[in-house]
Parts: structure tokens; C-alpha cells; sequence
């Protein structure tokens, strides 16, 4: 059985949807950082589905969609560092990480 | 084609900046060597451009390249000595140096020695580019710089604000004399094309005088009567008696106040194609008998010779007004002399009473302060055209020209107006010098006693201000006892005693013949020294003393009966020393609705307008807003990122829809 790319996509769609759900809806911001990697993971599954679907020597091809996801990966694994620092620093300074109670550039 | 021109107002400029920046770090006596150098070689350097002018009838000139270029404007910075300004240089230098000297004793005290010095030479600086300015731009600076100096040194002791006012004073009414100059220049530059007395001068000879000419030398003339002091702008000159005497002399009566008529003497050629000579001539002989009606009931010492200062150039005036330019600039000369002379006799004897103005607290110096008291009676007789004096010659040449030119009912007011200074002069003297000592008396009874008060016994009438020497001068030492009268140093006597020279000898100088040389040449200069005019003159000038010194010393009781006892003398008398409340109508007329217009502008247009709507609206605006957008800024990342997702879905709609 071959999975189509509109499975990948409609997939990649629901993960996206569940991350955004997830930053909007969680006060926790630890959450809220885990549902950013959740929205990332889901670009990443849509960018192997297009890759599999237009370019049929992918897995070979090192130039292919593997590596734009590899650079996510990277970034996101970037993202994660500073983002758990500043919630670390966040966390010491208000002993809370619940983001309804950060309001500190309030106008 | 010369050179060191503009050497001249350099050195004393110089002595501006080393005195100005330095001095107060300086001792006393490099101030004074500072100061006194740069006069002393400008007038070394004057008169050997004198000589030069003198010896040959070509005008010394030095160009420094262009002062304004911008389009077709064109000011060139040129220097020029011709005889007219060779006569002016040599007063300028000389009388200013011998000021300078007689500064050294006069300010010796005061802790703003240097500043005073500082400001002389500026204004000595500013003075020699007003007579050395080839063109009438030029000359503008300088006129412009002679003010501000004259508005510096008037408010000196700024300490005390009636000085501060009358320095603005000065300063205010100067400028409303200015606002006509620059329009006359601006005038000029429209109907003559050039700045260049040389051109505005050969302009009025060739065309058939345009009617732009008259209003050009009405504009110009309105200028002079601010600078000179002349009706209806007058008014300042008495007030800037606040200065210090030294600066009374030099600026308020020898030099600065001249200019107006060096202007028209300067422009004497247009002057006369212009048409407004009858006007300057009416003007002149008016100010001259107002303000010598004036000069008769006053009491501060300085203010008799400020008044009288106006008087004598509204006779200067009058001679330009009749055509004669030479005679004008002769009696400036002797004017310089014998006024400079008056104001730093003053000086030594308000520097001998400790800083007493009031002449009817002084009386019997003459016993006391002899050399003073000499070189006093000496300007007093030339100031009164005592025959053979320099007064004399320069004042009935001046007559003796309106009498010529046909113009009688001018001699007349001028002839009643050589009585009333030869009166009021040697009543001055009187007062001062002879008689018994009167300061020691307290003031109450000194203003009440009928035998000593000059003045009929007003209490009501309000004390002019006495130049505020008083409050800010050091040397004043509380005393005022007959006992502290002291004689001046030797640096107030040699310029007093030079000047005396020059007041009793200078009217053998024939400044007008000499003048004729250049353009100034008047019809008629060469009759000065007609016999029944010299006459007259000299009679007048005899009749004036004999009955000031009948009045004040041989029978007092005259003045009593006919001025303190009868209505019709208080209410003259009350007069003049009111100064036929010029200054009250001028604060009616002009002063008060100006500044009730000012209040209302400043109500309706500076709060209401500008602060309110503009200035407040603008901000109640931006605050207004800022205030509804600043809810949005909440603080919570949720909301944030709520607002975010909103635009990107906003986005992609419009992407989406605009691709269908």
C-alpha cells in the first residue's frame, strides 16, 4: 500500500492544526514550546510528502527535501535551547511558567 | 589704493578682545594700557590719513574685497577717508582717546573696569567703520554696532533695573529710527542700483530728482533722528544718562549722536536733490528750542547737558537743513569739543561728591574743586557761544546760513534758542559752582527751602531718576560731607585740561572752508565769519549769562517773584521740568495701546491659539489615540499569539481569494 501525498498533507494539516490549538489554548509555556515542535514536525512531514511525491530518486538524493528537513530539525533543536533557557531564567525570576501572569511589557 | 585704512578700527577692535576675553585675569593696569593703546594708535594713524587728505583733494580709499555678494546684490567692504570723514576720524580718535584716558580715574573703582574698557573700544571700533564705510550698507554695520554699544553701556550698572530700562529705552526707539534707515536702503538699492555714496550722490545730480528721492531722504532723515536724537525720537537720549559719565561724553554727546548728521552731510548732495532739507531744518530748530526750553528747570547735572546735547544738535540739523553741510559738521566738531568737556567736568565733579547728580545738593564748588570749576566755566562759555570761544563761531556760522538762506522765522527760534543756552548753562554753573555748599542739608529741606530749591516747591512732582549711580558704584563712600570734596586724579585732568584748549580754541579751525574741498562744499561757507551775525551771536550769548547769573546769584528774589509766585510761572516752570510730558504723552499714545494690543495677542493668539489648539491639540490628539491602541498591548503572549494566527489566517484568505 502506497501512501498518497494528500494522506501526508491532510496529516501534516491535523498535526499543524493540534500544534496551533496547543499554543493558543496551554497558559503552561513549557506546553506551549512543545506544541511549536509539534507545528514544525508537521511543515517537516509535509516537505517529505511533496519530496516523495515530485522527486522519485529522493531517498538518494542528498540535494532533496531531506535536507530542508535536516535544517528544520537543526533550528528547532536551536529553538528548543533558547526558548527552555529563557523559561529557565522566566521560571527563576517569577517561580511560575504560566504565561497568563508574565505581562510585563503590559502598555 | 592705501593700505592701512582698516588698521583703524582693528586696534581698538583688538583692545575689545584682549580686554574683553582677558581682562578680567588682567591687573588694572594692563586693562588700562590695553584699552587706551588701541585709541591712542588709531588716532596716530588718523591723523596721518588726515594729513594726506588734507595736503591733496583725493579721498584715501582701501578695498578688502566683497563684504555681501548674492545675485545681483553687491557690497563691497571699502574704506574710504575723504575730507568730510578725515574731520570725523580725528574727533572720533581724539575725543575717544582723551575719554579713554579720563576713564582710568573716573572707573576706578568700579569692579567691571575691564568690561567698560571692553565695550569702549567696541564701540570706538564700531564708530570708526560708520565714518570709514564707503557705502551706506557698510556704514549700517557700523551704526548698528555704535547702538548696541550705547545700549551696552547705558544699562553698565545693570545691577539697578532703572538703568537696564533706560538702555532698553534707548535701544527700542533706536530701532524704530533704524526700521526707516533700512527702508531707505532698500529703496535706494530700487532706485539707484548701488550702495556707494560716491553713486548715490552722482545719482542725485543728474537726474532730475525722481519722487522715490524724497522718500528715500525722509526714510534716511528718520533714521538720523533716531541716532541724533532729534524730535520726535529724542526721548532716549536724557535717559541714557544712566551710563557712566565718561560714556555720556563720549557716545551720548561727542560721537555716536553725531551721526545722523555725519549721514547727512555724508549724502549731502542727494540730501539737497531730495527736497526734504526744509523738513531736516524745521525738525532741527525745533528740537533745538524744545529741548532748550527743556534744559532750563532740570536738576540732575547730566540731564541740563543731555538736553542740551539735543538742543545743540538740532542746531546742527538746522544747518544741514539750509544747505550748509560744512557749517553742520563744524559745529558737530566744536560740539565734541566743548560737550565732552561739560560731561567730563561733570564727571569730576560727581566724582568728587561721591556720586551726587542733584544740583541742588552741590553749590560753592568752585572754591573747592578749582581746576575743575575752571575747565567747567570753560565749556560752559563755549556751550553758550561766549564770543571768540569755538561755541561761538561754529553756532553763528549756523545762524548767520539760516539768515542767508531766507529762511527768518528758523533764525529766530535759533537766536531765542542761543539766549535760552546761554541761560541754562550758566545757571547750571551757578548752581554747581557758585553760591554756598548746599549738600549737607538734608534732602527734605533741600527740595522745600524756598531760598535754596531752584524749583518751586512741587512735592508733588515726581524725582527724576538720577542715574542710578548711587546703587551700583564702589566708590561711593556713604559720606557726603563738604569734608570728603576731593579733587580728581591727574588721568580725569589732562583730557579736561586738553579739551579746554580745544573748546576755546577750536572755532579758529575753518572746518567749513576746508570741507569745501570735498563735496560737502556749501553755499556760502566762506561768510562764517561775517561781522553783524558774530554781532547778534555774541550779544545773545552775553544778554543769556548776564541774566542766568543775575537770576541765580545777584537777585534771587527775581526767580521768586515772578516763577514760584505767580500761577503762570509754576505752571511754565512746571513744565519744562516735566519735559512738557512728552514722555507721558508717548506712554499714552504709543507705549500703552502697543502694550495692551501686545496683551491681547499674546492672550489670543500666543494661549489661545498656538498653545491651546495647536501646540495642545496636537498632543491631546496623539494622546487620545495612543490611549485606544494602547489596550491592544496587553502583556499576555496568548493574546499575542491569538492576534497573530488571526492576521496569518487574514493573510492567507486574501492569498487564497485573489487567487481564484
Amino acid at each position: 500500500m502506497t501512501i498518497s501525498l494528500a494522506f501526508c498533507l491532510y496529516l501534516s494539516a491535523a498535526l499543524f492544526c493540534v500544534g496551533v490549538y496547543g499554543v493558543l489554548s496551554r497558559q503552561n509555556l513549557i506546553l506551549v514550546l512543545m506544541s511549536l515542535e509539534l507545528m514544525l514536525n508537521a511543515v517537516n512531514l509535509s516537505l517529505i510528502g511533496f519530496g516523495r511525491a515530485f522527486l522519485p530518486s529522493a531517498p538518494a538524493d542528498p540535494s532533496g527535501p531531506q535536507v530542508f528537513v535536516i535544517m528544520v530539525l537543526a533550528v528547532a533543536a536551536a529553538e528548543a535551547s533558547v526558548g527552555l533557557s529563557i523559561l529557565l531564567a522566566v521560571f527563576r525570576k517569577w517561580r511560575t511558567t504560566h504565561s497568563g501572569e508574565i505581562d510585563l511589557l503590559k502598555g | 589704493m592705501d593700505r592701512s585704512l582698516v588698521l583703524l578700527p582693528i586696534l581698538p577692535f583688538l583692545g575689545f578682545l584682549v580686554n574683553g576675553l582677558l581682562g578680567r585675569r588682567m591687573p588694572r593696569w594692563g586693562v588700562s594700557l590695553v584699552g587706551c593703546l588701541g585709541p591712542a594708535a588709531a588716532a596716530l594713524l588718523a591723523v596721518e590719513a588726515f594729513r594726506e587728505v588734507a595736503s591733496g583733494h583725493e579721498a584715501l580709499t582701501q578695498n578688502l574685497g566683497d563684504w555681501i555678494r548674492a545675485g545681483g546684490l553687491h557690497v563691497p567692504f571699502g574704506l574710504s577717508v575723504d575730507r568730510l570723514s578725515g574731520v570725523m576720524l580725528l574727533v572720533v580718535t581724539g575725543v575717544g582717546t582723551l575719554i579713554h584716558v579720563y576713564s582710568i580715574g573716573y572707573m576706578q573703582e568700579d569692579p567691571g573696569y575691564a568690561r567698560f574698557f571692553a565695550y569702549l573700544n567696541l564701540f570706538l571700533a564700531a564708530m570708526l567703520v560708520l565714518v570709514l564705510a564707503d557705502n551706506i550698507v557698510l556704514l549700517f554695520l557700523g551704526w548698528e554696532g555704535v547702538g548696541l554699544c550705547s545700549y551696552l553701556l547705558i544699562g553698565f550698572w545693570y545691577k539697578d533695573l532703572a538703568n537696564c530700562a533706560a538702555g532698553m529705552k534707548a535701544f527700542v526707539v533706536n530701532r524704530i529710527g533704524d526700521f526707516g534707515f533700512i527702508l531707505g536702503v532698500f529703496l535706494i538699492y530700487v532706485t539707484v542700483g548701488s550702495f556707494q555714496f560716491t553713486s548715490i550722490n552722482a545719482a542725485a545730480a543728474t537726474t532730475p530728482a525722481p519722487g522715490a528721492f524724497f522718500w528715500i531722504g525722509l526714510l534716511l532723515f528718520v533714521g538720523a533722528t533716531g541716532k541724533s536724537a532729534q524730535i520726535p525720537l529724542y526721548v532716549w537720549l536724557p535717559d541714557a544718562m544712566a551710563g557712566p559719565t565718561p560714556v555720556s561724553a563720549l557716545i551720548h554727546a561727542a560721537t555716536m549722536v553725531t551721526s545722523g548728521v555725519y549721514l547727512v552731510a555724508r549724502l549731502g548732495p542727494f540730501f539737497s536733490a531730495s527736497g526734504v532739507l526744509p523738513l531736516v531744518a524745521t525738525i532741527g530748530a525745533l528740537t533745538a528750542l524744545l529741548a532748550a526750553l527743556i534744559a532750563l528747570t532740570q536738576t540732575d547735572i547730566k540731564k541740563v547737558l543731555a538736553y542740551s546735547t539735543v538742543s545743540q544738535l538740532g542746531y546742527m540739523f538746522l544747518g544741514a537743513g539750509v544747505g550748509a553741510y560744512g557749517v553742520a559738521v563744524f559745529h558737530l566738531v566744536t560740539h565734541a569739543f566743548f560737550k565732552a568737556l561739560l560731561f567730563l567736568g561733570a564727571g569730576a565733579v560727581i566724582h568728587s561728591l561721591h556720586h551726587e547728580q542733584d544740583m541742588r545738593r552741590m553749590g560753592g564748588l568752585f572754591r573747592k574743586i578749582p581746576i575743575t570749576g575752571s575747565v567747567f566755566l570753560a565749556g560752559a562759555l563755549a556751550l553758550s557761544g561766549f564770543p571768540f570761544t569755538s561755541g561761538f563761531f561754529s553756532k553763528d556760522a549756523i545762524l548767520h546760513e539760516t539768515l542767508h538762506g531766507g529762511h527768518g522765522v528758523l533764525y529766530a527760534i535759533g537766536l531765542v534758542t542761543a539766549v535760552l543756552t546761554a541761560f541754562y548753562t550758566f545757571r547750571q554753573f551757578a548752581l554747581v559752582f557758585l553760591g554756598e555748599y548746599r549738600g549737607d542739608e538734608p534732602a527734605s529741606t533741600g527740595a522745600h527751602g524756598a531760598h535754596t530749591d531752584p524749583h518751586s516747591a512741587h512735592a508733588s512732582v515726581p524725582h527724576a531718576s538720577h542715574g542710578g549711580a548711587h546703587a551700583a558704584a564702589p566708590g561711593a563712600h556713604g559720606g557726603h560731607g563738604a569734608a570728603g570734596i576731593h579733587e580728581s586724579p591727574w588721568s580725569m585732568h589732562v583730557p579736561l585740561i586738553v579739551l579746554t584748549a580745544l573748546a576755546l580754541g577750536g572755532g579758529f579751525l575753518n572746518v567749513p572752508r576746508f570741507l569745501e574741498g570735498s563735496h560737502v562744499a556749501a553755499a556760502g561757507a566762506e561768510a562764517t565769519g561775517e561781522l553783524s551775525g558774530l554781532i547778534v551771536g555774541g550779544t545773545a550769548a552775553i544778554v543769556g549769562i548776564a541774566a542766568a547769573l543775575g537770576v541765580y546769584v545777584g537777585a534771587p528774589g527775581l526767580r521768586k517773584r515772578y516763577v514760584e509766585e505767580t500761577s503762570a510761572g509754576r505752571f511754565l516752570a512746571n513744565l519744562s521740568y516735566n519735559k512738557f510730558y512728552v514722555d507721558e504723552a508717548y506712554g499714552l499714545l504709543v507705549v500703552k495701546p502697543l502694550s495692551a494690543l501686545s496683551v491681547l495677542l499674546f492672550y489670543l493668539v500666543d494661549r489661545a491659539l498656538i498653545d491651546w489648539c495647536l501646540v495642545g491639540g496636537a498632543g491631546l490628539f496623539v494622546r487620545l489615540f495612543g490611549y485606544s491602541l494602547r489596550r491592544l498591548q496587553s502583556g499576555h503572549i496568548g493574546a499575542y499569539a491569538v492576534l497573530f494566527v488571526l492576521g496569518v489566517l487574514g493573510f492567507l484568505t486574501l492569498m487564497v481569494w485573489s487567487a481564484h
